[in-house]
């Protein structure tokens, strides 16, 4: 099963998501989806209310970078990754 | 989420919310006293307008998040926890998503709220901000796919309800001019007769539908007078948003250029600029902060800077930066983008500052006052 890792700050945004999440989904969207229905309060910090991912969050399936539609194998690993800034 | 860092609730006299690049403030104290800060909450996150709404007393927060987008908060106490609402999204069909809350705006029924946006549209809220509608009318208005944004890009930032009549609502985008509805915002007319947009050449005015709304603000005694900060150009409407006077050339401004307006609520003949050098130049004039008053309806305009910087002072004042506290005499307050929220409680004939050293200011309004 896909496992999706989160950083710290959607954790406490999605109201306290416990990261790895071993989460069921042929795709990165599905397996967005079936964690944004288990926590709705993610959502909407992950992707704009078009469904699209915010502009500034890029997700990567182990070591590439991948979209919503990009498709998952059992073991790999998707990793939401803010975008890193300061000042 | 909040910080807190003084008093209890009871002793509020003036309260002050101030959105900044980094955080809310909450400024509280004495009417003509000092201001403290109260609390600060969305500590690193831009904080674009706050509002208490003084029907039911609930703040309410535009917060952009650099990451993960804007969202809006409400809360009872603003020293207390934020509550994420749902916020205005745009419905499915329409293709576009909000990219900043710019402004919200209590109608005339309880709960009733306004919400202007970015890319350019209106929400209409009947529960108090927990769920919004997209006004469809404004959106399909035939024009808007050829509207185009100004530097702080295409933002529905203005919203004026009418005190009497709820079928009665003007808005201001940059920069796709005023639109006026009659109807409660079941249709919509193009509002900009008399405007000139220097920014565009002569010889393409005829044909030009941009047109670069700085702020407006409704006289609530005379709700047909309407004030315009335009991007270059500052006009008074006597007839609801529909066309508009000149009243900012040679009038005794410095420059017409400039972002926030405020009305006087007991005079529909008296209001308030800050004046800026120019679109190429957005800082005070001469280094030297003043606000400028006209008591005839724009005919003339008078400075008022008694106490305020007087040199080595190159100020920026956003256009959701400047607020009136109600009082009478009317206490007026403004922040700059440099981090200093100056206040005046005698209607700008002296002014003190209030606090300094917050970050860049984005907007400052009055929640609650005294009342002088």
């Amino acid at each position: 099963m896909p496992r999706l890792f989160l950083p710290s700050i959607l954790c406490e945004r999605g109201g306290g998501i416990e990261s790895p999440v071993e989460v069921d989904g042929s795709s990165v969207g599905s397996v967005l989806e079936a964690v944004c229905e288990r926590h709705p309060g993610l959502r909407r910090w992950v992707v704009d209310e078009a469904g699209r991912l915010r502009q500034h969050v890029k997700v990567f399936v182990n070591d590439r970078e991948a979209g919503l539609d990009t498709e998952l194998a059992a073991a790999d690993e998707v990793h939401v990754v803010p975008a890193i800034s300061g000042g | 989420m909040a910080e807190a860092m003084a008093e209890s609730d009871e002793s509020v006299k003036t309260e002050l919310l101030v959105g900044t690049r980094k955080g809310l403030f909450v400024l509280r104290g004495e009417r003509g006293g000092p201001l403290e800060v109260a609390g600060r909450s969305f500590s690193g996150e831009e904080v674009e307008y706050a509002i208490r709404d003084p029907r039911r007393g609930r703040y309410l927060a535009s917060v952009t998040h650099g990451q993960f987008g804007p969202h809006l908060y409400l809360a009872d106490d603003p020293l207390d926890e934020w509550e994420r609402a749902e916020g205005p999204a745009f419905p499915e069909d329409a293709g576009a998503s909000v990219t900043r809350i710019w402004t919200i705006e209590p109608g005339q029924h309880d709960g009733e709220l306004w919400c202007g946006v970015a890319p350019a549209a209106l929400f209409h809220s009947t529960d108090g901000g927990r769920s919004w509608e997209l006004n469809r009318a404004l959106w399909d208005v035939p024009q808007r796919p050829s509207w185009e944004g100004g530097a702080g890009g295409l933002c529905l930032h203005s919203i004026c309800p009418h005190p009497e009549d709820p079928a009665k609502l003007a808005v201001g985008i940059s920069a796709a001019g005023v639109w006026v509805s009659e109807d409660g915002g079941a249709s919509w007319r193009w509002g900009v007769d008399g405007l000139v947009p220097r920014y565009v050449p002569e010889e393409a005015r005829a044909e030009n539908i941009s047109y670069c709304v700085h702020d407006l603000k409704r006289s609530p005694l005379e709700p047909d007078t309407i004030y315009m900060q335009f991007h270059g150009g500052v006009y008074r409407s006597d007839d609801g948003g529909g066309t508009w006077n000149d009243i900012g050339t040679e009038t005794g401004l410095p420059s017409d250029f400039g972002f926030p307006l405020v009305i006087d609520p007991r005079d529909p003949a008296r209001a308030f600029v800050i004046p800026l050098v120019a679109d190429v130049d957005r800082v005070t004039p001469e280094g030297k902060v003043r606000v400028y008053e006209t008591r005839d309806r724009g005919a003339s305009w008078q400075a008022r800077g008694k106490g305020l910087p007087d040199g080595n002072a190159f100020l920026t004042v956003l256009r959701q930066a400047f607020d009136h506290d109600g009082g009478d005499p009317l206490g007026l307050y403004f922040g700059a983008e440099s981090g200093e929220v100056f206040g005046s409680v005698d209607g700008g004939e002296t002014w003190s500052t209030m606090i300094e050293h917050l970050p860049p200011v984005y907007s400052v309004r009055c929640a609650r006052d005294s009342g002088g």
